[in-house]
Protein backbone atom coordinates (compact mmCIF):
# COMPACT_ATOMS: atom_id res chain seq x y z
CA UNK A 1 0.00 0.00 0.00
CA UNK A 2 1.79 3.37 -1.38
CA UNK A 3 1.02 6.80 -0.04
CA UNK A 4 -1.94 7.05 -2.06
CA UNK A 5 -3.53 4.12 -1.51
CA UNK A 6 -3.51 5.68 2.65
CA UNK A 7 -5.08 8.70 1.94
CA UNK A 8 -7.66 7.02 -0.37
CA UNK A 9 -8.04 4.48 2.35
CA UNK A 10 -8.57 6.93 4.89
CA UNK A 11 -10.85 9.20 2.77
CA UNK A 12 -13.54 6.45 1.69
CA UNK A 13 -13.74 5.35 5.44
CA UNK A 14 -14.97 9.11 6.80
CA UNK A 15 -18.66 9.00 7.37
CA UNK A 16 -20.41 10.84 5.06
CA UNK A 17 -22.59 13.83 5.43
CA UNK A 18 -25.03 13.33 8.28
CA UNK A 19 -28.77 13.67 7.56
CA UNK A 20 -28.83 17.24 8.82
CA UNK A 21 -26.62 18.43 7.07
CA UNK A 22 -27.63 17.55 3.64
CA UNK A 23 -30.57 18.51 4.38
CA UNK A 24 -29.33 21.72 5.20
CA UNK A 25 -27.57 22.20 1.96
CA UNK A 26 -30.45 20.99 0.19
CA UNK A 27 -32.76 23.82 1.79
CA UNK A 28 -29.58 27.18 0.99
CA UNK A 29 -29.58 25.01 -2.53
CA UNK A 30 -33.66 25.32 -2.80
CA UNK A 31 -33.68 28.64 -1.52
CA UNK A 32 -31.25 29.80 -4.18
CA UNK A 33 -33.08 28.04 -6.72
CA UNK A 34 -36.13 29.33 -5.88
CA UNK A 35 -34.75 33.56 -6.06
CA UNK A 36 -35.37 35.27 -9.06
CA UNK A 37 -32.29 35.26 -11.20
CA UNK A 38 -30.32 38.20 -10.48
CA UNK A 39 -30.93 38.01 -6.76
CA UNK A 40 -27.12 37.29 -5.57
CA UNK A 41 -26.23 34.89 -3.07
CA UNK A 42 -28.18 33.13 -0.29
CA UNK A 43 -27.00 34.45 3.07
CA UNK A 44 -25.24 31.35 5.00
CA UNK A 45 -27.24 30.15 7.90
CA UNK A 46 -27.86 32.62 10.45
CA UNK A 47 -26.49 35.78 8.30
CA UNK A 48 -28.60 38.23 6.71
CA UNK A 49 -32.04 39.18 6.48
CA UNK A 50 -32.67 37.75 3.24
CA UNK A 51 -32.16 34.37 4.28
CA UNK A 52 -34.97 35.07 7.61
CA UNK A 53 -37.52 36.55 4.62
CA UNK A 54 -37.06 33.37 3.56
CA UNK A 55 -38.03 31.91 6.00
CA UNK A 56 -40.88 33.44 7.14
CA UNK A 57 -42.02 33.36 3.66
CA UNK A 58 -42.06 29.28 4.41
CA UNK A 59 -43.72 29.57 7.45
CA UNK A 60 -46.32 31.96 5.75
CA UNK A 61 -47.07 29.03 3.52
CA UNK A 62 -46.70 26.50 5.74
CA UNK A 63 -49.57 28.07 8.17
CA UNK A 64 -51.38 28.41 4.85
CA UNK A 65 -51.33 24.90 3.86
CA UNK A 66 -52.33 23.64 7.50
CA UNK A 67 -55.14 25.64 7.52
CA UNK A 68 -56.46 24.44 4.56
CA UNK A 69 -56.39 21.50 5.79
CA UNK A 70 -55.23 18.54 2.83
CA UNK A 71 -54.43 19.77 -0.62
CA UNK A 72 -55.93 17.85 -3.22
CA UNK A 73 -53.82 17.04 -6.51
CA UNK A 74 -54.60 19.62 -8.78
CA UNK A 75 -53.72 17.14 -11.99
CA UNK A 76 -50.47 18.93 -12.80
CA UNK A 77 -48.59 16.17 -12.89
CA UNK A 78 -45.40 18.25 -12.50
CA UNK A 79 -42.56 18.31 -9.99
CA UNK A 80 -39.94 20.28 -8.73
CA UNK A 81 -37.32 18.53 -6.87
CA UNK A 82 -35.63 21.50 -5.81
CA UNK A 83 -38.82 22.84 -4.24
CA UNK A 84 -38.29 23.43 -0.05
CA UNK A 85 -41.48 22.70 0.26
CA UNK A 86 -43.89 20.72 -2.03
CA UNK A 87 -46.95 22.51 -2.70
CA UNK A 88 -49.26 19.11 -3.69
CA UNK A 89 -48.90 15.53 -3.74
CA UNK A 90 -47.35 15.46 -6.74
CA UNK A 91 -44.52 17.42 -5.62
CA UNK A 92 -44.12 15.67 -3.07
CA UNK A 93 -43.54 12.44 -4.17
CA UNK A 94 -41.20 13.43 -6.66
CA UNK A 95 -39.06 14.50 -3.83
CA UNK A 96 -39.58 11.12 -2.22
CA UNK A 97 -38.18 9.44 -5.65
CA UNK A 98 -35.21 11.34 -5.81
CA UNK A 99 -34.85 10.44 -1.86
CA UNK A 100 -35.07 6.62 -2.89
CA UNK A 101 -32.28 7.33 -5.74
CA UNK A 102 -29.85 7.64 -2.73
CA UNK A 103 -30.77 4.23 -0.82
CA UNK A 104 -28.12 2.44 0.06
CA UNK A 105 -27.38 -0.39 -2.14
CA UNK A 106 -25.66 -3.75 -1.30
CA UNK A 107 -23.14 -5.73 -2.63
CA UNK A 108 -24.05 -9.04 -3.19
CA UNK A 109 -22.21 -10.46 -0.32
CA UNK A 110 -24.23 -7.74 2.19
CA UNK A 111 -27.58 -7.53 3.64
CA UNK A 112 -29.98 -4.24 3.67
CA UNK A 113 -30.83 -4.58 7.69
CA UNK A 114 -34.33 -3.10 8.54
CA UNK A 115 -35.24 -2.04 11.88
CA UNK A 116 -39.02 -1.29 12.12
CA UNK A 117 -42.06 -0.53 14.93
CA UNK A 118 -44.74 -2.09 13.30
CA UNK A 119 -48.38 -2.23 14.85
CA UNK A 120 -50.21 -5.02 14.17
CA UNK A 121 -53.84 -5.32 14.05
CA UNK A 122 -55.84 -8.53 14.98
CA UNK A 123 -59.41 -9.23 15.19
CA UNK A 124 -61.15 -12.48 16.58
CA UNK A 125 -63.29 -14.62 18.07
CA UNK A 126 -63.18 -17.44 20.68
CA UNK A 127 -65.06 -19.00 23.22
CA UNK A 128 -64.84 -15.96 25.34
CA UNK A 129 -66.21 -13.66 22.80
CA UNK A 130 -65.34 -11.50 19.58
CA UNK A 131 -61.56 -9.53 20.50
CA UNK A 132 -60.00 -6.91 18.69
CA UNK A 133 -56.80 -5.24 19.29
CA UNK A 134 -53.18 -4.52 18.16
CA UNK A 135 -49.65 -5.34 19.25
CA UNK A 136 -46.23 -3.22 18.67
CA UNK A 137 -44.02 -5.64 17.17
CA UNK A 138 -40.48 -4.47 16.38
CA UNK A 139 -39.32 -6.37 13.34
CA UNK A 140 -35.44 -6.30 12.74
CA UNK A 141 -35.15 -7.67 9.23
CA UNK A 142 -31.50 -8.78 7.40
CA UNK A 143 -32.72 -9.48 3.39
CA UNK A 144 -29.45 -10.55 1.50
CA UNK A 145 -28.85 -8.94 -1.51
CA UNK A 146 -27.96 -12.31 -3.07
CA UNK A 147 -31.40 -13.86 -4.95
CA UNK A 148 -30.68 -17.24 -2.95
CA UNK A 149 -29.51 -15.84 0.27
CA UNK A 150 -31.64 -16.63 3.69
CA UNK A 151 -33.70 -13.99 5.24
CA UNK A 152 -32.89 -13.62 8.84
CA UNK A 153 -35.95 -11.97 10.92
CA UNK A 154 -35.99 -10.83 15.02
CA UNK A 155 -39.19 -10.13 15.85
CA UNK A 156 -39.42 -8.58 19.75
CA UNK A 157 -43.29 -8.53 20.80
CA UNK A 158 -44.46 -5.11 22.48
CA UNK A 159 -47.72 -4.36 24.59
CA UNK A 160 -51.14 -5.55 22.68
CA UNK A 161 -53.23 -3.31 23.18
CA UNK A 162 -57.19 -4.50 23.00
CA UNK A 163 -59.64 -2.26 22.45
CA UNK A 164 -62.62 -4.70 22.71
CA UNK A 165 -62.87 -7.98 24.25
CA UNK A 166 -60.67 -10.21 26.85
CA UNK A 167 -57.34 -11.47 26.27
CA UNK A 168 -56.87 -14.89 23.72
CA UNK A 169 -54.67 -17.65 23.94
CA UNK A 170 -51.63 -17.62 21.92
CA UNK A 171 -50.75 -13.97 22.81
CA UNK A 172 -47.19 -13.46 22.69
CA UNK A 173 -46.25 -11.93 26.12
CA UNK A 174 -44.25 -8.11 25.81
CA UNK A 175 -40.72 -8.35 25.83
CA UNK A 176 -40.98 -12.15 23.91
CA UNK A 177 -37.75 -12.49 21.82
CA UNK A 178 -38.14 -14.82 18.77
CA UNK A 179 -35.60 -14.91 15.76
CA UNK A 180 -37.05 -16.49 12.30
CA UNK A 181 -35.21 -17.91 9.19
CA UNK A 182 -36.73 -17.92 5.73
CA UNK A 183 -38.87 -15.96 4.34
CA UNK A 184 -41.86 -16.59 6.97
CA UNK A 185 -41.64 -13.14 7.93
CA UNK A 186 -42.11 -11.27 5.14
CA UNK A 187 -45.74 -10.99 4.86
CA UNK A 188 -46.62 -8.24 7.81
CA UNK A 189 -48.27 -5.99 8.97
CA UNK A 190 -50.81 -6.16 6.46
CA UNK A 191 -48.16 -6.00 3.33
CA UNK A 192 -45.96 -8.49 1.94
CA UNK A 193 -42.17 -7.76 1.26
CA UNK A 194 -42.13 -10.57 -1.87
CA UNK A 195 -38.74 -11.30 -2.68
CA UNK A 196 -39.47 -10.64 -7.07
CA UNK A 197 -40.09 -6.93 -6.17
CA UNK A 198 -36.33 -6.18 -8.42
CA UNK A 199 -38.59 -7.32 -11.20
CA UNK A 200 -40.83 -4.56 -11.77
CA UNK A 201 -41.13 -2.17 -14.54
CA UNK A 202 -39.08 1.36 -13.82
CA UNK A 203 -41.52 3.32 -15.86
CA UNK A 204 -44.32 4.19 -13.79
CA UNK A 205 -47.27 3.24 -16.44
CA UNK A 206 -45.92 0.09 -17.23
CA UNK A 207 -45.57 -0.65 -12.82
CA UNK A 208 -49.14 0.01 -12.41
CA UNK A 209 -50.72 -1.88 -15.27
CA UNK A 210 -48.76 -5.05 -13.69
CA UNK A 211 -49.55 -3.99 -10.11
CA UNK A 212 -53.12 -3.81 -11.46
CA UNK A 213 -53.01 -7.06 -13.17
CA UNK A 214 -52.36 -8.65 -10.45
CA UNK A 215 -54.79 -7.06 -7.95
CA UNK A 216 -57.59 -8.38 -11.10
CA UNK A 217 -55.93 -12.03 -10.51
CA UNK A 218 -56.08 -12.17 -6.74
CA UNK A 219 -59.31 -10.68 -6.47
CA UNK A 220 -61.02 -12.64 -8.80
CA UNK A 221 -58.95 -15.80 -7.55
CA UNK A 222 -62.00 -18.05 -5.43
CA UNK A 223 -59.36 -19.17 -3.00
CA UNK A 224 -58.36 -15.85 -1.64
CA UNK A 225 -61.71 -15.04 0.01
CA UNK A 226 -63.65 -17.32 1.68
CA UNK A 227 -67.26 -15.79 0.46
CA UNK A 228 -68.77 -15.20 -3.30
CA UNK A 229 -67.52 -12.30 -4.00
CA UNK A 230 -71.14 -9.22 -5.43
CA UNK A 231 -69.77 -8.32 -8.93
CA UNK A 232 -69.82 -4.89 -7.71
CA UNK A 233 -67.97 -5.49 -4.64
CA UNK A 234 -64.82 -6.86 -7.01
CA UNK A 235 -63.44 -3.36 -8.66
CA UNK A 236 -63.42 -2.04 -4.96
CA UNK A 237 -61.12 -4.63 -4.01
CA UNK A 238 -59.30 -4.51 -6.48
CA UNK A 239 -58.78 -0.76 -5.88
CA UNK A 240 -57.50 -1.40 -2.40
CA UNK A 241 -55.05 -4.57 -3.28
CA UNK A 242 -53.56 -1.91 -6.07
CA UNK A 243 -52.86 0.55 -3.03
CA UNK A 244 -51.59 -2.16 -0.69
CA UNK A 245 -49.31 -3.39 -2.93
CA UNK A 246 -47.72 0.13 -4.14
CA UNK A 247 -47.47 0.92 -0.55
CA UNK A 248 -45.70 -2.42 0.36
CA UNK A 249 -43.48 -1.73 -2.38
CA UNK A 250 -41.87 1.40 -1.20
CA UNK A 251 -40.83 -0.45 1.71
CA UNK A 252 -39.65 -3.62 0.18
CA UNK A 253 -36.06 -4.09 0.75
CA UNK A 254 -35.76 -6.68 -2.61
CA UNK A 255 -37.10 -3.34 -4.69
CA UNK A 256 -33.78 -1.69 -6.08
CA UNK A 257 -33.45 2.48 -5.88
CA UNK A 258 -34.71 2.71 -9.40
CA UNK A 259 -38.45 0.86 -8.89
CA UNK A 260 -38.68 2.17 -5.70
CA UNK A 261 -38.41 5.59 -7.28
CA UNK A 262 -41.17 4.72 -9.71
CA UNK A 263 -43.56 3.72 -7.62
CA UNK A 264 -43.39 6.93 -6.36
CA UNK A 265 -44.10 8.22 -9.40
CA UNK A 266 -46.31 5.79 -10.31
CA UNK A 267 -48.68 6.95 -7.07
CA UNK A 268 -48.32 10.73 -8.69
CA UNK A 269 -50.56 9.34 -11.13
CA UNK A 270 -53.49 7.67 -9.19
CA UNK A 271 -56.31 10.24 -8.41
CA UNK A 272 -57.42 10.84 -4.43
CA UNK A 273 -53.94 11.21 -3.52
CA UNK A 274 -53.74 14.04 -1.36
CA UNK A 275 -50.84 15.98 0.73
CA UNK A 276 -50.56 16.11 4.70
CA UNK A 277 -48.61 18.66 5.59
CA UNK A 278 -48.32 17.04 9.06
CA UNK A 279 -48.24 13.61 9.82
CA UNK A 280 -46.73 11.35 12.57
CA UNK A 281 -46.08 7.96 11.83
CA UNK A 282 -46.29 4.81 14.25
CA UNK A 283 -43.33 5.64 16.10
CA UNK A 284 -44.44 9.23 16.63
CA UNK A 285 -42.34 11.17 14.48
CA UNK A 286 -43.88 14.15 12.95
CA UNK A 287 -43.02 14.01 8.59
CA UNK A 288 -45.09 15.73 5.80
CA UNK A 289 -47.64 12.83 4.47
CA UNK A 290 -48.96 11.49 0.89
CA UNK A 291 -52.44 10.22 1.52
CA UNK A 292 -54.40 7.54 -0.72
CA UNK A 293 -57.72 7.24 -0.14
CA UNK A 294 -60.81 5.21 -1.41
CA UNK A 295 -63.92 3.37 -0.90
CA UNK A 296 -63.80 -0.05 0.81
CA UNK A 297 -66.34 -2.37 1.03
CA UNK A 298 -67.77 -1.61 4.78
CA UNK A 299 -66.39 2.41 4.65
CA UNK A 300 -63.33 4.57 3.12
CA UNK A 301 -60.08 3.41 3.96
CA UNK A 302 -56.85 5.79 3.28
CA UNK A 303 -53.45 4.51 3.75
CA UNK A 304 -50.80 7.13 4.19
CA UNK A 305 -47.16 7.34 3.56
CA UNK A 306 -45.40 9.47 5.60
CA UNK A 307 -41.75 11.19 5.06
CA UNK A 308 -39.27 12.66 6.75
CA UNK A 309 -40.04 16.93 6.71
CA UNK A 310 -36.60 18.07 5.06
CA UNK A 311 -34.88 14.52 3.36
CA UNK A 312 -37.97 13.26 2.49
CA UNK A 313 -36.66 9.63 3.58
CA UNK A 314 -39.62 7.21 4.05
CA UNK A 315 -40.35 6.91 7.47
CA UNK A 316 -43.26 4.56 7.13
CA UNK A 317 -47.06 3.94 6.20
CA UNK A 318 -50.24 4.18 8.50
CA UNK A 319 -53.46 2.10 7.39
CA UNK A 320 -57.20 3.50 8.25
CA UNK A 321 -60.25 1.71 7.96
CA UNK A 322 -64.05 2.51 8.31
CA UNK A 323 -65.05 -0.83 10.08
CA UNK A 324 -68.67 -1.36 10.68
CA UNK A 325 -68.86 -1.72 14.78
CA UNK A 326 -71.29 -4.15 17.00
CA UNK A 327 -74.23 -1.52 17.39
CA UNK A 328 -74.13 -0.84 13.65
CA UNK A 329 -72.21 2.13 13.87
CA UNK A 330 -69.09 2.66 11.44
CA UNK A 331 -65.83 3.76 13.00
CA UNK A 332 -62.36 4.61 11.56
CA UNK A 333 -59.63 2.47 13.10
CA UNK A 334 -55.69 2.06 12.57
CA UNK A 335 -55.51 -1.21 10.60
CA UNK A 336 -51.93 -1.54 10.24
CA UNK A 337 -48.71 1.09 10.54
CA UNK A 338 -45.12 0.35 9.92
CA UNK A 339 -42.05 2.92 11.44
CA UNK A 340 -39.04 2.03 9.44
CA UNK A 341 -36.40 3.26 12.34
CA UNK A 342 -33.63 2.20 10.25
CA UNK A 343 -32.55 0.69 6.65
CA UNK A 344 -28.75 0.24 6.10
CA UNK A 345 -26.61 -1.73 4.64
CA UNK A 346 -24.62 -4.20 6.81
CA UNK A 347 -22.13 -7.07 6.29
CA UNK A 348 -23.39 -10.03 8.15
CA UNK A 349 -26.66 -11.13 10.71
CA UNK A 350 -26.57 -12.11 13.88
CA UNK A 351 -25.98 -15.50 15.49
CA UNK A 352 -28.94 -17.06 16.59
CA UNK A 353 -29.27 -18.56 20.12
CA UNK A 354 -29.41 -22.14 20.25
CA UNK A 355 -32.46 -22.32 22.44
CA UNK A 356 -34.45 -20.14 19.74
CA UNK A 357 -37.74 -21.68 19.70
CA UNK A 358 -40.68 -19.05 17.80
CA UNK A 359 -43.62 -19.81 19.72
CA UNK A 360 -45.85 -17.05 17.50
CA UNK A 361 -46.25 -16.46 13.91
CA UNK A 362 -43.97 -13.56 12.83
CA UNK B 1 -11.42 11.88 -18.09
CA UNK B 2 -13.38 10.24 -15.62
CA UNK B 3 -17.05 9.70 -17.84
CA UNK B 4 -19.87 8.21 -15.96
CA UNK B 5 -20.74 4.44 -17.50
CA UNK B 6 -23.63 4.95 -19.92
CA UNK B 7 -25.02 1.88 -18.29
CA UNK B 8 -25.71 3.49 -14.93
CA UNK B 9 -28.97 3.27 -14.27
CA UNK B 10 -29.49 6.33 -12.58
CA UNK B 11 -27.78 8.39 -15.59
CA UNK B 12 -30.41 6.20 -17.65
CA UNK B 13 -33.22 7.99 -15.33
CA UNK B 14 -31.81 11.59 -14.89
CA UNK B 15 -29.41 11.98 -17.29
CA UNK B 16 -25.96 13.09 -17.19
CA UNK B 17 -24.52 16.01 -15.21
CA UNK B 18 -24.09 17.65 -18.38
CA UNK B 19 -27.83 17.23 -19.39
CA UNK B 20 -28.84 18.35 -16.06
CA UNK B 21 -27.15 20.93 -15.72
CA UNK B 22 -28.36 22.66 -19.49
CA UNK B 23 -32.02 21.47 -18.40
CA UNK B 24 -31.56 23.46 -15.19
CA UNK B 25 -30.81 26.88 -16.70
CA UNK B 26 -34.63 26.42 -17.67
CA UNK B 27 -35.74 25.11 -15.09
CA UNK B 28 -33.30 25.25 -11.67
CA UNK B 29 -34.73 22.24 -10.09
CA UNK B 30 -33.19 19.95 -12.15
CA UNK B 31 -29.74 21.19 -10.78
CA UNK B 32 -31.08 18.77 -7.64
CA UNK B 33 -30.29 15.62 -9.42
CA UNK B 34 -26.71 17.01 -9.56
CA UNK B 35 -26.54 17.75 -5.78
CA UNK B 36 -27.91 14.23 -5.00
CA UNK B 37 -25.35 12.58 -7.08
CA UNK B 38 -22.38 14.42 -5.95
CA UNK B 39 -22.89 15.76 -2.32
CA UNK B 40 -21.67 13.27 -0.35
CA UNK B 41 -18.58 12.72 -2.21
CA UNK B 42 -17.93 16.81 -2.42
CA UNK B 43 -18.65 16.11 1.59
CA UNK B 44 -16.41 13.71 2.09
CA UNK B 45 -13.09 14.92 0.29
CA UNK B 46 -14.14 18.67 2.74
CA UNK B 47 -14.20 15.99 5.41
CA UNK B 48 -10.59 14.72 5.10
CA UNK B 49 -9.60 18.43 4.41
CA UNK B 50 -10.66 20.60 7.05
CA UNK B 51 -13.27 18.34 9.55
CA UNK B 52 -16.69 17.80 9.54
CA UNK B 53 -18.18 20.65 10.79
CA UNK B 54 -16.74 22.80 8.12
CA UNK B 55 -17.37 20.58 5.46
CA UNK B 56 -20.60 20.41 6.00
CA UNK B 57 -20.61 24.37 4.94
CA UNK B 58 -18.17 24.08 3.03
CA UNK B 59 -19.85 21.45 0.89
CA UNK B 60 -23.24 23.71 0.78
CA UNK B 61 -21.38 26.19 -0.56
CA UNK B 62 -19.54 24.07 -3.17
CA UNK B 63 -22.93 23.75 -4.92
CA UNK B 64 -24.36 27.44 -4.32
CA UNK B 65 -21.58 28.82 -6.38
CA UNK B 66 -21.87 25.80 -9.19
CA UNK B 67 -25.83 26.87 -9.51
CA UNK B 68 -24.97 30.45 -9.44
CA UNK B 69 -22.21 29.97 -12.35
CA UNK B 70 -23.91 27.02 -14.29
CA UNK B 71 -24.29 28.92 -17.32
CA UNK B 72 -20.64 28.88 -17.80
CA UNK B 73 -20.71 24.95 -17.25
CA UNK B 74 -19.14 23.27 -20.01
CA UNK B 75 -21.81 20.98 -21.38
CA UNK B 76 -19.32 19.32 -23.19
CA UNK B 77 -18.24 17.58 -20.39
CA UNK B 78 -20.28 15.19 -19.07
CA UNK B 79 -19.54 14.64 -15.40
CA UNK B 80 -19.50 17.55 -13.34
CA UNK B 81 -17.44 15.89 -10.83
CA UNK B 82 -14.23 17.75 -12.04
CA UNK B 83 -16.04 21.38 -11.95
CA UNK B 84 -17.22 20.47 -8.58
CA UNK B 85 -14.16 19.53 -7.06
CA UNK B 86 -12.50 22.39 -8.75
CA UNK B 87 -15.07 24.96 -6.54
CA UNK B 88 -14.31 22.85 -3.16
CA UNK B 89 -10.85 23.27 -3.55
CA UNK B 90 -10.93 26.66 -4.25
CA UNK B 91 -13.01 27.31 -0.99
CA UNK B 92 -11.07 24.97 0.28
CA UNK B 93 -7.87 27.40 -0.28
CA UNK B 94 -9.38 29.64 1.69
CA UNK B 95 -9.13 28.06 5.29
CA UNK B 96 -5.02 26.71 4.06
CA UNK B 97 -4.28 27.69 7.97
CA UNK B 98 -6.82 25.99 9.41
CA UNK B 99 -6.54 22.64 6.97
CA UNK B 100 -2.50 22.69 8.13
CA UNK B 101 -3.67 22.46 11.71
CA UNK B 102 -6.34 20.43 11.41
CA UNK B 103 -3.01 17.53 10.36
CA UNK B 104 -1.06 18.29 13.08
CA UNK B 105 -3.54 17.51 15.48
CA UNK B 106 -4.43 14.22 13.18
CA UNK B 107 -0.39 13.57 13.64
CA UNK B 108 -0.57 14.00 17.58
CA UNK B 109 -3.55 11.52 17.25
CA UNK B 110 -3.83 7.60 16.35
CA UNK B 111 -7.15 7.98 17.71
CA UNK B 112 -10.17 8.72 15.05
CA UNK B 113 -9.89 12.38 14.97
CA UNK B 114 -13.24 14.11 15.16
CA UNK B 115 -15.61 13.73 18.33
CA UNK B 116 -18.46 12.31 17.07
CA UNK B 117 -21.55 14.44 17.31
CA UNK B 118 -24.60 14.16 18.66
CA UNK B 119 -26.17 13.65 15.73
CA UNK B 120 -23.88 10.64 14.92
CA UNK B 121 -24.56 9.14 18.25
CA UNK B 122 -27.94 9.07 17.16
CA UNK B 123 -28.04 7.70 14.49
CA UNK B 124 -25.25 5.10 15.83
CA UNK B 125 -22.54 6.15 12.73
CA UNK B 126 -18.96 5.09 13.93
CA UNK B 127 -16.12 6.75 11.59
CA UNK B 128 -13.31 4.15 11.37
CA UNK B 129 -10.97 6.39 9.87
CA UNK B 130 -7.71 6.87 11.58
CA UNK B 131 -5.25 8.70 9.62
CA UNK B 132 -1.44 7.35 10.55
CA UNK B 133 0.27 10.30 12.49
CA UNK B 134 3.30 10.83 9.92
CA UNK B 135 0.82 10.72 6.92
CA UNK B 136 -0.75 13.72 8.51
CA UNK B 137 2.33 15.53 9.84
CA UNK B 138 3.30 14.72 6.02
CA UNK B 139 0.27 16.39 4.64
CA UNK B 140 0.76 19.22 7.11
CA UNK B 141 4.13 20.30 5.38
CA UNK B 142 2.57 20.38 1.56
CA UNK B 143 2.33 23.48 0.37
CA UNK B 144 -1.01 23.91 -0.25
CA UNK B 145 -1.06 23.37 -4.36
CA UNK B 146 0.71 20.47 -4.24
CA UNK B 147 -1.80 19.17 -1.60
CA UNK B 148 -4.68 19.87 -3.90
CA UNK B 149 -3.16 17.96 -6.65
CA UNK B 150 -2.00 15.15 -4.26
CA UNK B 151 -5.53 14.75 -2.86
CA UNK B 152 -7.54 15.49 -5.77
CA UNK B 153 -5.83 12.69 -7.28
CA UNK B 154 -5.72 10.26 -3.99
CA UNK B 155 -9.42 10.80 -2.83
CA UNK B 156 -11.57 11.92 -5.93
CA UNK B 157 -9.93 9.72 -8.83
CA UNK B 158 -9.62 12.51 -11.44
CA UNK B 159 -7.49 12.13 -13.95
CA UNK B 160 -4.27 14.36 -14.92
CA UNK B 161 -6.84 16.45 -17.37
CA UNK B 162 -9.47 16.35 -15.22
CA UNK B 163 -7.05 17.64 -12.13
CA UNK B 164 -5.61 20.62 -14.27
CA UNK B 165 -9.09 21.91 -15.56
CA UNK B 166 -10.25 21.81 -11.92
CA UNK B 167 -7.50 23.75 -10.35
CA UNK B 168 -6.99 25.59 -13.97
CA UNK B 169 -3.25 25.08 -13.82
CA UNK B 170 -1.37 23.17 -17.16
CA UNK B 171 -1.47 19.55 -17.05
CA UNK B 172 2.51 19.44 -16.69
CA UNK B 173 1.82 21.55 -13.84
CA UNK B 174 -0.15 18.53 -12.07
CA UNK B 175 2.91 16.04 -12.58
CA UNK B 176 5.77 18.18 -11.20
CA UNK B 177 3.00 18.90 -8.32
CA UNK B 178 1.87 15.05 -7.63
CA UNK B 179 5.79 13.99 -7.98
CA UNK B 180 7.10 16.63 -5.16
CA UNK B 181 4.32 15.74 -3.13
CA UNK B 182 4.76 12.05 -3.19
CA UNK B 183 8.32 12.37 -2.88
CA UNK B 184 8.22 14.89 0.39
CA UNK B 185 5.52 12.55 1.69
CA UNK B 186 7.50 9.49 1.34
CA UNK B 187 10.31 10.91 2.73
CA UNK B 188 8.39 12.22 5.91
CA UNK B 189 6.40 8.53 5.92
CA UNK B 190 9.81 6.70 5.73
CA UNK B 191 8.58 4.35 3.12
CA UNK B 192 11.23 4.97 0.51
CA UNK B 193 9.55 3.98 -2.89
CA UNK B 194 8.22 0.47 -0.92
CA UNK B 195 4.83 0.04 -0.47
CA UNK B 196 3.80 0.10 3.20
Amino acid sequence: MNELDLIKEYHDNLPGPSRRASARAWSRLAAQAQAPEGLGPVPARGRGLRRLAFRVGVVAALVSAVSAGVVVVGGDGGGSPLSLRPANAAELLEQAAAASLKDPRPRADQFVYLDRKDLQYHIGSGPEGEWEGAQEVRREIWVPAAPDGEVITRATFGKDVLTRGKPYEGQAAEGTVNYYRGDQCLAIAGGVLRRDAGEFPTEPGALLAKVRQEAEQEVRDPSTFDQELAPEAIPILVEGFVVDKLVSLVENPFATPEIRATVFRALKTMPNVTIAPDLADAAGRHGIGAEISWAGLEGRQRSEIVFEQETFKLFGWRHFEELKQPDGGVKETLTGSTALMASEVVDSTPEIPADNEPQYPC
Amino acid sequence: MHVSPPQDPEILLLGTDAELIGASLEQPERFGAVFDRHFDAIHRYVHLRLGESTADDIAAETFLRAFRARKQYDLSKPSARAWLYGIASNLVADHARSEARRYRALARSAAPADQESHDDRVAGRVSAAVMQPALAAGLAKLSAGDRDVLLLIACADLSYDEVAAALRIPKGTVGSRLNRARRKLRKIIGMNGEDL
